[in-house]
């Protein structure tokens, strides 16, 4: 056996999940240990968000998980209406769903590129880039921005449904349906891509559950948790859905629960768009200053359950907030696991950090 | 003939634009879009190469932290010559949206000299297609080389003076502690009905205990540590955020540890998962957690010198606006 010896791994790597370096202790090909080294990412978003008045305060509070924003934009947006104690009318809550669950498949659509990208499959990813493309087009359309929307604000949405939004959105989601069951069977169905992820990167739900780590690393594991369902928040209890959930574990049943996911947020999607109607009341006014108290939401964003915590002291500025990562024990804990109880190589490195699917800038923050 | 041979070869160089595949920032997230239809970027010879020295230009999209510009200036170094700079976004250009961030450095071109430049917070994908098309024609005109400015006295002093900051904070002495606090656990101090949530409170000796018994109980996900800084009161409160995997109800520990002697007991042996988190919270707020392994400087190790940067005594904000825009907070 070749001796062991350390290689540093990114952040400037194709097979690197996002800015994020780490530090892989070899063993010939096998890898085993990968500490993790972070800080490229950092802005201080809980020390800049003290700086900012309420109303500035939301524009800061997405901006860490680029593509996922969404979830995080609902998130610190109801933890602000407990802040405020409002009630933000139903339009508003129905919309807020719609809108973090596009956000949801956008972000599993852009997942495809690393998936695919780290099995040698390039043209699922071309086709994923479509219907994500077609997403951002629709956010365009309703907020005004492709990327970043800002458009749930304390008390609402920030405004009025544009004209036609019930049957473009509907149209929507079965164009994104077709394009998503291409891609499904291009990735799913690929022989390469069987052989490349069966069996790689096992981890059972709950070991990964007490590790820190939740969403479709979870669910993948055969564990049936989705705050969702558990904690449903805005109106997740009036709509219907399942839980998808894989059975070994691996890297295949995380791919494949994320496609499940994707549908089951179309239909997510289509319940919600009948309770958005034009001309109805989307937003109650929040005042300037804030009642002293704490502020706290719980949502299933797509890489796992995402909290904000908002401390409040009255005044025009929060005074804490903290966010919670569902990153950041994918690639510290979980990563860990799979490398201490499996053979992995170099080679399968870029296809288990794909699986996992961590977001690079939520990690630091 | 030279001229001829000259023009010829800026021709063919501007036909195939080749970026470092180096997703810095946000801004990345346009590019794949941009390279694949209906944008494709292919058809102006673009390429994301892995490798700097098979590169032409290296772009930095978004925002500056300082532990990613120096990975630039190395990477930069490593491309062959002629080699170009694009600064994408606005941070880049005047620090954007994070211009009271402690980590971030507001200017690309303080670093490089630099061929274009994008506007916009996110660019739209045709501000993109805009930068790319005009460094071809620049290119093709004959454009000369960036080169690196001098940085590195730049980058010694503002480490420099966080350092020295660092040192005066810490022998300042700490305000006494003027705090109420009533153990409530195993009763509710606050209850969420709606987030299944309940906030209960220990003291921070008995902290482990409390979490051992909990996760025995069935509250086997730590969430999350929570620190939130009161230096009227002289203390820091920590909240350990866990979770019931069988009902999904969380509880969320209050404790708190005085500024003058923050040290609570680490509880990564309970919870696997603390141990990084506990190290966040250690280098963001200062707060010692005995029993830990390795505590040490990590989000922050290479973008901050300075005191814990979450203390609310810190005002960093102000430091950034004198240390980065010489005062003047309208000057960017």
């Amino acid at each position: 056996m070749a001796g062991s010896y350390t290689v540093y791994f990114g952040p400037q790597h194709p097979g690197a999940p996002g800015n994020i370096g780490f530090k892989l202790e070899l063993e010939g090909e096998r890898v085993v240990k990968a500490e993790l080294i972070p800080g490229f990412l950092h802005r201080g978003f809980e020390k800049m968000i003290e700086n900012r008045k309420w109303e500035n305060s939301y524009v800061l509070s997405y901006r860490f998980c680029v593509e996922d924003p969404d979830s995080l934009e609902v998130a610190y947006a109801e933890a602000l209406d407990k802040v405020f104690r409002v009630e933000p009318p139903e339009k508003a809550r129905y919309f807020r769903m719609i809108q973090a669950e596009f956000s949801r498949i956008a972000s599993h659509m852009f997942w495809v590129h690393f998936m695919a990208g780290s099995t040698g499959l390039r043209t699922p990813a071309y086709w994923a880039s479509a219907a994500r493309e077609e997403i951002l087009k629709w956010f365009a359309w309703v907020t005004g921005h492709r990327v970043y929307h800002n458009f749930s604000v304390p008390g609402g949405i920030r405004g009025e449904v544009p004209e036609g939004f019930g049957e473009r959105t509907t149209q929507l989601t079965y164009l994104v349906e077709d394009i998503v069951k291409d891609v499904e069977k291009a990735l799913l169905g690929n022989r390469v891509f069987k052989r490349r992820t069966r069996g790689v990167g096992v981890i059972k739900g709950d070991v990964a559950l007490k590790l820190g780590a939740t969403g479709p690393v979870v669910r993948g594991g055969g564990l049936k948790y989705d705050t969702r369902k558990i904690a449903p928040y805005e109106r997740y209890d009036k709509v219907s859905f399942e839980i998808p959930v894989g059975e070994v574990g691996d890297s295949y049943d995380r791919a494949l629960v994320r496609f499940r996911e994707v549908y089951e947020s179309l239909k997510i999607i289509r319940q919600a768009v009948l309770e958005v109607r034009r001309g109805e009341p989307y937003r109650v006014k929040v005042p300037l200053t804030a009642p002293p108290g704490r502020g706290y939401a719980r949502v299933e964003a797509a890489r796992g359950e995402y909290t904000v915590h908002v401390v409040s002291t009255g005044g025009r500025s929060p005074y804490r907030v903290r966010f919670k990562s569902p990153s950041l024990p994918l690639l510290t804990t979980v990563l860990n696991y799979i490398l201490e109880n499996e053979e992995v190589t170099i080679a399968d490195l870029p296809v288990i950090f794909a699986s996992l699917d961590p977001c690079a800038p939520d990690i630091d923050r | 003939m030279a001229s001829v041979m000259k023009r010829l070869v800026n021709w063919a160089r501007s036909r195939s634009p080749w970026m470092i595949h180096y997703c810095a920032a946000c801004g990345a997230i346009e590019f794949p879009m941009l390279v694949m239809s209906p944008l494709d970027w292919e058809r102006y010879g673009y390429m994301p190469v892995p490798s700097p020295r098979q590169a032409d230009f290296i772009a930095g999209m978004g925002y500056l932290t300082r532990k990613t510009v120096k990975l630039m200036i190395n990477l930069f170094r490593q491309t062959p010559n002629p080699k170009y700079v694009v600064a994408g976004c606005n941070c880049t250009a005047t620090g954007g949206l994070y211009w009271d961030s402690y980590a971030t450095f507001k200017r690309l071109d303080d670093f490089f000299t630099v061929s274009g430049w994008v506007p916009g917070c996110m660019p739209m994908p045709d501000d993109w297609t805009a930068l790319l098309v005009d460094l071809r024609r620049q290119v093709e005109g004959g454009l000369k080389r960036d080169v690196l400015k001098d940085f590195e006295s730049y980058i010694k002093s503002v480490e420099e003076e966080e350092r020295k900051w660092a040192k005066e904070y810490y022998s300042r002495s700490q305000p006494p502690v003027n705090y109420s606090f009533k153990e409530t656990y195993p009763e509710c101090e606050e209850n969420y009905p709606d987030l299944k949530l309940c906030v209960t409170s220990v003291g921070r000796e008995k902290l482990r205990s409390v979490l051992g018994e909990l996760k025995s109980k069935g509250f086997q996900l730590l969430l999350n540590i929570d620190a939130v800084d009161y230096p009227k009161n002289g203390v820091i409160e920590l909240y350990y955020v866990v979770e019931n995997t069988g009902d999904g109800s969380q509880m969320a520990v209050k404790t708190f540890t005085p500024r003058g002697d923050p040290v609570v007991e680490s509880v990564h042996d309970i919870y696997p998962n603390a141990l990084y988190i506990e190290r966040e919270v250690y280098e963001m707020m200062g707060v010692v957690f005995r029993g830990h392994p390795d505590l040490r400087k990590w989000i922050l190790d290479g973008n901050w010198e300075g005191p814990p940067p979450l203390r609310k005594d810190v005002d960093t904000a102000s430091y950034v606006v004198k240390t980065f825009y010489k005062g003047d907070r309208y000057g960017r």
